[in-house]
């Protein structure tokens, strides 16, 4: 087991190096690093001055030695707009987000899995063609049109839900977060569903598919010559075997909820990374952006491998094989 | 069975005639009539597709035409009369816009640009998915590799990134949505085509002696069609769905070229303030076009893909 | 009293195309102790005898007749919850593959105990001193670090062991195994052959031995039961049967058995296939493949021979006098 972490770490640092090169020479080659990095009402003098101090002057590969050696420390440049460090602006962000995701895939599983369940158990009843309809609709509708169709309707219309903004937070084990209050959580809550709803349908299908192979093969019917009851037949013999693929998959995209956080957090102007990037956008704040997307690749890594590690303890046949070889 | 399925599945040997390539068509409409859903879908899309292209001669006003629209008629509720003498049926929007010429013009963008870089994506990914297909060894692991990596990373990000280095515009949402999708295509493609690579009646042209060019095309090509008409059917909903939302953070259309997305963001402003039509219709346009396609989609991979036939 | 009787058993699977009688009017008997071979080519029906025993049809098939008598009780009918009482428990069922029956991501201690517990009231520490004993029993080395073990880390040969280790766990007065040999090494086949036959003796369990191979069991059952197109054609003691046989279908068997006598001559066969069960021709299902076929055998045979069970057969033209009086031609 110790080797097998050992092995992914070490791949996965290569990944973020090779990533941070990618990066860097994007921005090294769609445009002009001056203009990125460097504000655009910043006058000659001050150009100049900025060129040599950011050793723009050197050749590529030393421009990239120092970058890496910014990145290291965690310098990934200074926000025009804030002033600050623009890892800090993002880190000060991330808990706001990575609550929000957090939530939205808890509600995908948690709903996600019965329902799934329930349609692969019965796939001809009328409930499950009904679940799986609206998996397709979780599917196909865009995410921002959701939203605003559930602020027109809970916030705007009937009341019940505040439609913008985040909850009064306390801080827990250093960290700001939401839902410790009911207050919290009616503001959390619209946001996470919204986000939720993609990974949602994605859970029922997967949910379903797998039910539905588990349950025609020889070991549950050999569970149930054992005499066992249906409840642990469902709940360990074929749950077990459905949480590979639902834990890989959700673990993957998991990514994909912080990246889709943006629209979310845009919609209902949730003070998360998301936000500040699309404001950041807006007012042409280049280093926090470059900042963002080094985060994301750093996250994308990161959710890889624990993915992987997950995966390994839960298939006892993956863990096995990657020792052997 | 079986016959039927090698019908659809493929065109393998050279001694099909006239009337047996005939049977799939018949039989493909047969099963698809068999979703009255579906059917509907069809017509749905049909009428979406006509309001797209005639836009200009079907909306009641030219709503980017500066010498009509005023902002004294802003925010009218639906049915009030503008101040042209028009009914504005669905109300109008912030800038005194109409709001039902807004979305046929609308439409036009989001279906165009959908559409448009589905086929050119489609051209990119079917023609690098065969090559890789065809060649394998080298050039396979590398066109794999970077289609990979792309698709480990969700579209709207990467859609994101392009956009704000190139900046707004229908040509660079364009550009940007190329990129996105390319990468399926290629993947769809080369799958199929490894399947079909494998099978004895590539081996037999192999054995004729026919040119590389000609087995790529003439051979592998007819192949991988029924795959790609469903993954690019599927494909141009997504498109729809992602300009949409990239429009509505303020990063695909220019206000002055507004698709669906940009609309449905205008409105956004004025949810609270009680007019809901502004982005509710737009929003409905948007719904009815997406999920028209993909309910025609899902049912042309049920008829399509050999595995589920009957 | 006899542990299992069967009678006129029918089960059957509604489809599409209409009703498949895979199991059509059985009858057999199995007593304490008692191993009985269930012969049959594959499709002949032995394997959903075995599941009707074991109340494991699924739809679309179910026991539309007869009884399923066990240990004087009638178990055609009774509810899911008495089901779930006897399997596992008085009932017990070995499977064919043993690739297939653990479940993959549960460690074998999980599953040998969740078996246990499911029917008696001990604590997880004598089950697994339970789990331990059973798995010793079957001849596996290291029973306890065994049992920390998941199923691929198991050979084959490991795995069934394993398998009728969870078949014996409660104690079973009746064990079904559905070809649980086939898919392994002769010489582990033979391994296992003994120790069954050793546990069945020691224990006075029934076993139910589901195969296609009658060698296999021509040195382990005591009764034998051929069974050919969801039918028991000839039924009776194993030695009997396998020296006398009076079914045609039954000599065939025993003819397509390569041995080393018979080198150098060829295999007898039996020609044709097994027919489909959605349209059996009318009288003996056997009548097309059948040397001996005669125009009465356009008629169904019924069952012939003593009511004491031990010579029973269904044929208009047997091929000798297996005990019985020879039907008129």
């Amino acid at each position: 087991m110790t080797v097998f972490i050992i092995r992914r770490l070490m791949q996965a640092g290569v990944v973020v190096l090779l990533m941070s090169f990618l990066v860097f020479s994007g921005v090294f080659l769609v445009g002009d690093p001056v203009d990125i990095l460097i504000s655009d009402e910043a006058d000659e003098e001050d150009r100049e001055r900025a060129i040599a101090g950011l050793g723009l002057d050197k050749p590529f590969h030393m421009q990239y030695l120092l970058f890496l050696r910014g990145a290291l420390r965690g310098d990934l440049g200074e926000s025009f707009i804030f002033e600050e460090p623009a890892l800090l602006l993002i880190v000060e962000r991330m808990p706001a987000t990575m609550e929000l995701a957090l939530f939205a895939l808890l509600i995908a599983v948690v709903i996600g899995i019965p329902l799934g369940m329930f349609a692969g158990f019965r796939p001809e009843s009328i409930t499950a063609k009904t679940i799986m309809s609206g998996s397709i609709l979780g599917f196909s509708l865009p995410s921002f049109w959701v939203g605003i169709m559930m602020m027109v309707l809970f916030a705007v219309h009937l009341g019940w839900l505040p439609s913008t903004g985040r909850g009064p937070t306390t801080e827990w084990f250093g960290i700001e977060v939401s839902f410790t209050s009911w207050k919290g959580i009616s503001y959390l809550l619209m946001p996470a569903i919204n986000l939720s709803l993609f990974k949602l349908a994605l859970v029922i299908r997967l949910a379903r598919a797998g039910t539905r192979e588990v349950v025609h093969q020889d070991y549950i019917k050999f569970a149930r010559a054992k005499g066992l009851s249906g409840r642990r037949i469902v709940l360990v013999h074929v749950l077990k075997n459905i949480m590979i693929p639902v834990v890989t998959v959700l673990g993957l995209e998991f990514g994909g909820l912080v990246a889709f956080s943006i629209v979310t957090e845009t919609v209902f102007a949730w003070p998360g990374m998301g936000k500040l990037l699309i404001d950041s956008i807006g007012m042409l704040d280049r280093p926090v952006i470059v900042a963002y997307l080094m985060i994301i690749v750093f996250l994308f890594v990161i959710i890889n491998l624990v993915v992987d590690i997950l995966y390994s303890i839960l298939d006892p046949r993956v863990r096995l094989g990657e020792i052997r070889s | 069975m079986s016959s039927s399925n090698e019908s659809i599945g493929a065109v393998p040997n050279l001694t099909d005639l006239g009337e047996k390539v005939q049977m799939p068509l018949q039989r493909f409409l047969s099963d698809y009539r068999e979703s009255s859903v579906a059917v509907v879908s069809v017509f749905v899309v049909i009428t979406i597709a006509i309001i797209a292209v005639f836009a200009p001669l079907l909306a009641p006003t030219d709503p980017y035409d500066l010498a009509v629209v005023t902002v004294a008629d802003k925010t009218l509720a639906p049915g009030v009369i503008m101040s042209s003498g028009q009914t504005a049926y669905l109300g109008t929007d912030g800038s005194g816009r109409d709001l039902l010429s807004g979305i046929f013009y609308g439409l036009r963008i989001s279906l165009g640009v959908g559409i448009g870089s589905g086929v050119i994506a489609l051209t990119i990914g079917v023609f690098v998915g065969l090559i890789a297909a065809y060649f394998g060894g080298r050039i396979d692991s590398l066109i794999m590799r970077l289609v990979d990596i792309q698709l480990s990373f969700p579209a709207i990000l990467i859609a994101l990134v392009l956009l704000v280095t190139l900046g707004k515009g229908v040509d660079k949402t364009l550009i940007a949505l190329i990129v996105v999708q390319w990468a399926y295509y290629a993947r769809t493609v080369r799958g199929s085509a490894l399947v079909e690579r494998g099978k004895e009646y590539i081996e037999s042209a192999h054995c004729l002696a026919l040119s590389k060019r000609r087995i790529l095309m003439n051979h592998l090509f007819p192949n991988v069609v029924a795959p790609i008409i469903v993954v690019g059917t599927m494909q141009t909903a997504h498109a729809i769905a992602l300009e949409a939302t990239l429009s509505f953070l303020g990063l695909g259309m220019e206000q002055t070229e507004p698709s669906l997305g940009s609309l449905i963001a205008n409105g956004f402003d004025y949810i609270h303030s009680g007019h809901y039509w502004i982005t509710i219709f737009p929003g409905v346009a948007l719904l009815v076009t997406i999920v028209s396609i993909n309910l025609v989609g899902d049912r042309l991979r049920d008829v399509l893909n050999p595995r589920l036939q009957r | 009293m006899a542990t299992l009787e069967v009678r006129n058993l029918q089960t059957s699977f509604f489809t599409k195309a209409g009703e498949v009688k895979a199991v059509d009017d059985v009858s057999f008997t199995v007593d304490r102790g008692q191993v009985l071979g269930l012969v049959g080519e594959s499709g002949s029906g032995k394997t959903v005898t075995g599941f009707s025993i074991m109340g494991l049809v699924d739809a679309p098939g179910r026991v539309v007749g007869g009884q399923i008598q066990f240990q004087g009780e009638d178990l055609v009918g009774v509810s899911p919850k008495r089901w779930q009482k006897l399997r596992g428990n008085q009932i017990a069922m070995v499977f064919q593959d043993p690739m297939m029956t653990l479940n993959p991501v549960l460690r074998i201690d999980t599953q040998m105990i969740e078996s246990i517990r499911a029917h008696q009231r001990v604590s997880r520490d004598q089950a697994r001193v339970m789990a331990r004993d059973a798995l010793g029993q079957v001849g596996i080395p290291s029973a306890d670090e065994r049992l920390k073990a998941y199923p691929h880390q198991f050979s084959g040969g490991m795995r069934q062991r394993v398998s009728i280790a969870i078949a014996l766990l409660n104690r079973p007065d009746l064990i079904v195994a559905d070809e649980p040999t086939t898919a392994l090494d002769v010489t582990i086949q033979g391994q296992i052959l003994y120790e069954m036959q050793k546990l069945c003796r020691d224990t006075g369990t029934a076993l139910i031995w589901i195969t296609h191979d009658l060698s296999v069991i021509a040195g382990l059952a005591d009764v034998v039961a051929v069974m050919y197109a969801g039918r028991i054609v000839e039924f009776g003691e194993i030695d009997d049967v396998l020296d006398r046989p009076s079914h045609p279908y039954t000599s065939g068997l025993i003819g397509s058995i390569p041995s080393r006598n018979q080198r150098g001559q060829r295999l007898q066969q039996i020609p044709g296939m097994t027919p489909s069960l959605l349209n059996l021709p009318a009288g003996c299902a056997f009548r097309g493949r059948c040397a001996y076929a005669q125009a009465v055998c356009a008629v169904a045979p019924e069952v012939s021979g003593g009511d004491d069970g031990r010579r029973r057969l269904r044929c208009h033209r047997p091929l000798s006098d297996g005990g019985l009086s020879q039907e008129s031609v």
